[in-house]
Formats: C-alpha cells, sequence, structure tokens
C-alpha cells in the first residue's frame, strides 16, 4: 500500500514538474528594464507606454499568443540607477530567462547595462529603442545579438548639419555650447566634425559645468563674437536654465539649435515662451507621413493612423520613445510568429532580414558605425514656432520633402 | 568690448544670492553648533512652492514669498521639535545622520508627489533685462539680489537690534550663560532653526525662476554652502556674507578670463577656498567652535 502511494505521489509530482515546464516553454518572455522612477521616469514611461500599446494592439489583431506562446513582458523598474540596472539584466538573463530584451531608456542606465548582458555566452536578443550615446554603441561593438532602433549622438549633427546647410546656407559663424557631463562629452566630437565638414567657421567653443548656477559669462562671451548659429549640448537640466539665460541675455543669434531637449514636454512646459524658434532633431514628431506597411498595416498603419490610435488610448500626443517602444516591440512579436521560434540565432537572422514600414519609417537594419545592426536613426529637424492661439508647436522643416513650415530665424 | 564692469555685475549678482543661500546654514550651526544637512531640500521645498504657487494658483514668486517664508519657519520648527532637539547632545555624528536621513527623506517625498521631471518658474521678468551701458543686467538675478539684500539686512538687524536676537547671540555665544540669565534656550534653538530653514526656503523662492527646479537640487546647494560657511568662518554671518562674496567673484572671474574657464570656475574657486583655509584654518571671520 505504501509503496503504491509513493509510487502515485512521484508520479503526480513528474506530472506537475512536466506541465510546469511546458508552460514554461510556452511562454514568450520580454524583459523590459524601464525607469519608472528617479531622474529618467519621463523617459521610462514614455518605454513602458509603448510596449503596453504594443502587446494590446498585438492581441487585437493576432489574438493573445504569439506562435501559440503566451505573452509576458517583465517590467523592472531602473530607477534610473545604474547598479540596479546591472543587477536587473543579471536577473533578467540568469533568474528569469527571458527570451528577449527591449530597453533601458536612457543612455546612461542604457550604457550600464551593456557589461551584465555582453559578459553571458548565451545572452538573449536584446533590443534598445532609447540610448543614443555612441558610447553604448563602442562598449557593444559589433555583437550579433544587439539591435540599435534609435539614432547614435552622431546622427543628431549629420542631421542638424544637413538642415542648416540645406536653409539657411553656407558660410555661417557658429558658436558652441557643451556640458563637462557625460552628454556634452558624448556630443561634442562629433558636432564639430559635421560643423567643419559643412564649411563653418567655430567662433566660440565654450565648455560649461553641469549644474552651473550661471551661464552669463559664457553667454557674453559668446555675445562678444556675433555667431550666426548658436549649437547647445547639454542634457535637459541644464539646458532649462539655459534657454532662458539666452533669451534674456540678448544674444542676437538668428538660429538656436538643440538636440534632443527641444522635443521634450519637460522642456517645453520649464521655458515657456522661451522654446520659441529653438530647433530640435528627433526620430519623431506628430505629423509624420510615413504610410502604412503593405503586409501588415493593422500592426504598423501609417505614423498618422497610429498617432490617431495612441491618442485614442492615451489621450495625450505620443512621444518619441513611445513610438520607438511599439515598433521595436512589435518587430520582436512579429520575429516568434514568423520563425515559430524563440532561438536567438533564429530571431536573429529573421531580424536581420525583415522589412517593414512602420510609423516611425522603414524598419531594415543596416549597419552603423560600429553595431552591426541599427534601424529608426533617421531623423527629422523642427522647429518650435507659436501658433496663433498663442501655444507652441514643432513645425517640420527638414528634411524639405516632409517639412510642414520654414525655418525662421529668432528675433532676440 | 571692457569685460570688466560685465564681469563685475555678473558677480555681484551672483554673490547675493550664495549669500542668501549660505546665511541660514550659517545661522543654524552659530547658534546650535548643528551642520543641517536638510538645507539643500529647504531649498528646494521653497523653490517647489513658488513654482507651484505660479503654476496652479497663479501666484508671482515675490508675492508667494512671505507666506512660504512662514511655512519654512513653521516646519524649521516642527523638524527641531520632532527631530534634532532629541540629538541636541548626541555625538556629531548621530546629528549628521539625522539631519542627512530627513533630507533624503525630503527628497523622496518630492520624487513621488512631484516626480523626477525638471521644472521652471516661468514668470515675465525670468527672462527680461536691460543694458546699463555696456553691461547686462538680467532683471531676475536682480531682483534675486534685492530680495537676498532685504532678507540678509533683516536678519542682521534682526539679531543685532531685538531682543530675541540679542538673546539668539547670546546663546550662540554661551548656552550656560545664557540660561543663567534667564533665556530660555530651548526656544531660541527652535526659533533659529526655523529661522534658519524660513532663509533656506527664501532663496528656493528667489532661484526657482532663475534655476532648474528638481527633487535633487538641494544637494549641490548645501555643498556650496557648506563651502562659503567654512571660508567666511563657522558661525560668522559677516563672514558668510564675505565667504559668498569670495566664491562668487572668483567663479565669476575664472569663467571669464580662463579658457574652458565655466567649465573650471568651481574647481579653481574651490581651490582657492582651501587655499584660504591653510592659511586661516578659522575661515576669514571664524570664532573658535565648542565641540
Amino acid at each position: 500500500m505504501r509503496k503504491a502511494l509513493c509510487l502515485g505521489t512521484s508520479g503526480l509530482l513528474i506530472a506537475a514538474a512536466l506541465s510546469f515546464a511546458a508552460e514554461a516553454q510556452e511562454t514568450f518572455k520580454i524583459g523590459a528594464p524601464v525607469s519608472i522612477s528617479g531622474r529618467y521616469v519621463a523617459y521610462g514611461v514614455q518605454g513602458k507606454n509603448g510596449i503596453e500599446m504594443a502587446v494590446d494592439v498585438w492581441k487585437k489583431v493576432r489574438g493573445d499568443k504569439v506562435a501559440g506562446r503566451t505573452i509576458e513582458v517583465l517590467f523592472r523598474d531602473t530607477q534610473s540607477n545604474n547598479a540596479i540596472t546591472v543587477s536587473l539584466m543579471n536577473n533578467f538573463i540568469l533568474t528569469d530567462k527571458v527570451n528577449v530584451i527591449i530597453g533601458p531608456d536612457g543612455s546612461n542606465v542604457a550604457a550600464a547595462a551593456v557589461p551584465p548582458w555582453k559578459k553571458i555566452e548565451d545572452r538573449p536578443i536584446w533590443l534598445l529603442p532609447g540610448g543614443s550615446s555612441d558610447v553604448i554603441e563602442k562598449e557593444v561593438g559589433p555583437d550579433p545579438y544587439f539591435f540599435h532602433t534609435y539614432a547614435w549622438s552622431y546622427y543628431y549633427h549629420e542631421s542638424n548639419l544637413k538642415a542648416l546647410k540645406a536653409l539657411v546656407g553656407p558660410n555661417k559663424k557658429v558658436a558652441l555650447i557643451y556640458s563637462d557631463g557625460a552628454y556634452g562629452r558624448a556630443h561634442i566630437d562629433d558636432a564639430r566634425h559635421y560643423i567643419k565638414e559643412a564649411g563653418y567657421e567655430i567662433v566660440s567653443d565654450e565648455l560649461v559645468r553641469e549644474g552651473s548656477a550661471d551661464f552669463n559669462p559664457t553667454l557674453a562671451k559668446i555675445r562678444a563674437r556675433r555667431p550666426d548659429i548658436l549649437y547647445v549640448l547639454v542634457q535637459t537640466n541644464d539646458a532649462i536654465q539655459l534657454t532662458k539665460q539666452i533669451q534674456a541675455s540678448r544674444l542676437n543669434v538668428p538660429y538656436l539649435i538643440g538636440t534632443a531637449q527641444a522635443q521634450l514636454p519637460e522642456w517645453q512646459n520649464a521655458v515657456g515662451e522661451s522654446q520659441s524658434c529653438w530647433t530640435g532633431v528627433t526620430t519623431w514628431v506628430p505629423g509624420l507621413s510615413y504610410p502604412a506597411d503593405k503586409n501588415e498595416p493593422k500592426l504598423f498603419p501609417s505614423a498618422a493612423d497610429w498617432e490617431k490610435a495612441w491618442m485614442e488610448k492615451f489621450k495625450a500626443v505620443p512621444e518619441f520613445l513611445e513610438v520607438g517602444y511599439y515598433a521595436s516591440t512589435i518587430l520582436t512579436l512579429l520575429a516568434v510568429e514568423a520563425t515559430k521560434s524563440t532561438d536567438r540565432e533564429v530571431l536573429k537572422k529573421w531580424l536581420e532580414e525583415q522589412h517593414y514600414q512602420t510609423p516611425l519609417g522603414d524598419s531594415k537594419f543596416i549597419k552603423s558605425r560600429v553595431a552591426l545592426h541599427q534601424t529608426f536613426g533617421e531623423m527629422v529637424v523642427f522647429q518650435r514656432q507659436k501658433k496663433a492661439d498663442g501655444t507652441f508647436e514643432g513645425v517640420l522643416i527638414y528634411p524639405e520633402q516632409i517639412a510642414t513650415g520654414k525655418l525662421k530665424p529668432c528675433t532676440y | 568690448m571692457d569685460l570688466l564692469p560685465q564681469v563685475f555685475s555678473d558677480a555681484l549678482l551672483l554673490a547675493g544670492l550664495y549669500t542668501l543661500m549660505a546665511v541660514g546654514l550659517s545661522l543654524g550651526f552659530g547658534v546650535l553648533r548643528i551642520i543641517n544637512f536638510a538645507q539643500g531640500e529647504m531649498i528646494m521645498l521653497g523653490a517647489y512652492g513658488a513654482f507651484w504657487g505660479l503654476t496652479l494658483l497663479g501666484v508671482d514668486p515675490i508675492i508667494s514669498l512671505p507666506v512660504l517664508v512662514v511655512a519654512g519657519f513653521a516646519l524649521g520648527w516642527l523638524i527641531f521639535r520632532g527631530f534634532v532637539a532629541k540629538v541636541l547632545d548626541a555625538p556629531h555624528i548621530n546629528q549628521i545622520l539625522l539631519t542627512f536621513g530627513l533630507a533624503l527623506a525630503i527628497q523622496h517625498i518630492a520624487i513621488i508627489l512631484w516626480s523626477g521631471n525638471a521644472r521652471s518658474a516661468t514668470t515675465a521678468y525670468a527672462t527680461e533685462s536691460a543694458f546699463v551701458g555696456d553691461v547686462l543686467v538680467v532683471y531676475s538675478r536682480l531682483i534675486a539680489f534685492a530680495i537676498a539684500t532685504i532678507m540678509v539686512v533683516a536678519l542682521i538687524a534682526w539679531l543685532r537690534w531685538s531682543e530675541t536676537g540679542r538673546a539668539t547671540r547670546a546663546v550662540a555665544e554661551n548656552r550656560a550663560a545664557a540660561a543663567l540669565m534667564g533665556i530660555d534656550v530651548d526656544r531660541i534653538y527652535a526659533m533659529s532653526f526655523g529661522v534658519s530653514c524660513a532663509l533656506s526656503v527664501a532663496t528656493g523662492v528667489v532661484v526657482s525662476f532663475i534655476l532648474t527646479i528638481t527633487p535633487f537640487m538641494g544637494f549641490p546647494m548645501l555643498i556650496k554652502s557648506i563651502a562659503i560657511v567654512i571660508l567666511g568662518g563657522l558661525g560668522s554671518i559677516a563672514g558668510t556674507v564675505i565667504g559668498a562674496f569670495v566664491l562668487a567673484f572668483s567663479e565669476t572671474f575664472v569663467s571669464y578670463y580662463v579658457p574652458d574657464g565655466a567649465g573650471w570656475a568651481e574647481g579653481i574657486a574651490f581651490l582657492l577656498i582651501i587655499g584660504i583655509l591653510i592659511l586661516r584654518p578659522r575661515g576669514i571671520l571664524g570664532q573658535t567652535v565648542e565641540t
């Protein structure tokens, strides 16, 4: 009797273990490190929204599963902290055994995520829809399992200078301001390179301290040089103070060029009227005219339709990381669905060969300076202009074929 | 163009801001012999108070200043009674841990309540300016200087001519003797802590339309305030004013006249402070500190 009981119990345990194993195999796990607290919270919330929207759309269009597997997204908060990001990456790979990692958001936490991911031999595919610093690219190197789905920092300057050359012409004098922090240092060499390549003269090249209480000395020196273009490379906190001080300083510079900050509601709200006339460069602004994909029009509708659907769901205009995370997540799900596999070699091959028209543009991966897989790096240049009702909008000014307005010189 | 008048103007306006920023810390240390590591967070709370007053109620930061200063005093009084009074006679490490812990708690509460997003009060005068000859004067900095001057003069007048102020100075000089003379030392302590917090809140209101407001803005200001207070001499209000002027003028001169100076200004200014402290370890007008 006791023997029969033991055998029965053992059988049940084995059956339960097998069923757990089967269930585990039938789950497609996405590891999503997102900064939903701390100083990068604005980015992290965008990332989370983008992934959630993608999974919702997938479930509506294709049902609850992908290739017969349950979709499980493991959102984990980086707390905008590098050490926590390292720990999260280790947990995703070693404990949670995720199939794909999407994120994290800001360049600092993304750079912190590289070493723990790189050191593990059987690391999963990693899609990075944020993080523009080319330090990340150099750290990752030509890794076959890394897919960057955002622009690298040098794309910003290449696009900005193409736009300036086309819209304001040659022989201009440029003043540069860059911070001594990671952001300024990551951008300055490429900015100088493309400014010189455009044939412009750098008449002032000013280093500022991150978190400085006063930028007036820098601005007074620039005023004396009478540049045509002011090119600013500082992170958002400094950009807010600097933007206000620039307006107060009466520099009389016709073109104020920024990089990432001008697209952030955080900067726009904090500087108010001072945002007028600043240009920014981004992969996404509302009003883009990308068409729907011919094969997957429900997953990748036109940019206008996608924007409309987003606004219905979130009652807000989509931000650049939201569309990036959306497109990256849908690509991942399509890869699993098409290959019926979660094997990284199979997924890698499919991702390398896919080609869709997404709300963020062409999804084909190409090689960048160092990384093997780069997409969604096509950038547009916009200018913050005041509308008749007193509010501001980002008017697309370059490339000219999709421009919705003209570059206007600043009047202060 | 001769930059020297502009350099003096910028340095003077910055010095006013630095004085207001550090004088609260100086008062707190002078009377209680405690470095309040939550002083930076009081600045942050003042900045958020002014920002939300403007954003939600449409009240200009200058108008909301008196209300916020009173609120800052009340908060300081409560913090003293609730926490600081318990460690007045404890070892310095306990006092440091307590005020540092308070700073972290306030910072995290701010993150939870208002997120980590950067903000700034966008008043009309925040971006206005005028040329006086060749010198550009930015109104926001001029207003900040004026408020700082009024607050510091009022503080000095209170300490010098009011009965409570004289009692505060007596406690600062000798706690035991002051108690023997019938001064309510605990009340003076609470009042001094409240006034020092109120001054920091006033600093926050002033910087709300100049600097970027975040929950993390307090700590760098605290570090700079500590440097100014040490340079001027621990516990000396006049020394703090001099320390603030030395730091502001050295930073501004380096920013203007050293290549890439704006990047190096703080570093060189702090080297100067180290040099002065080597020559005069008590600071410029420092008093002997009882331990």
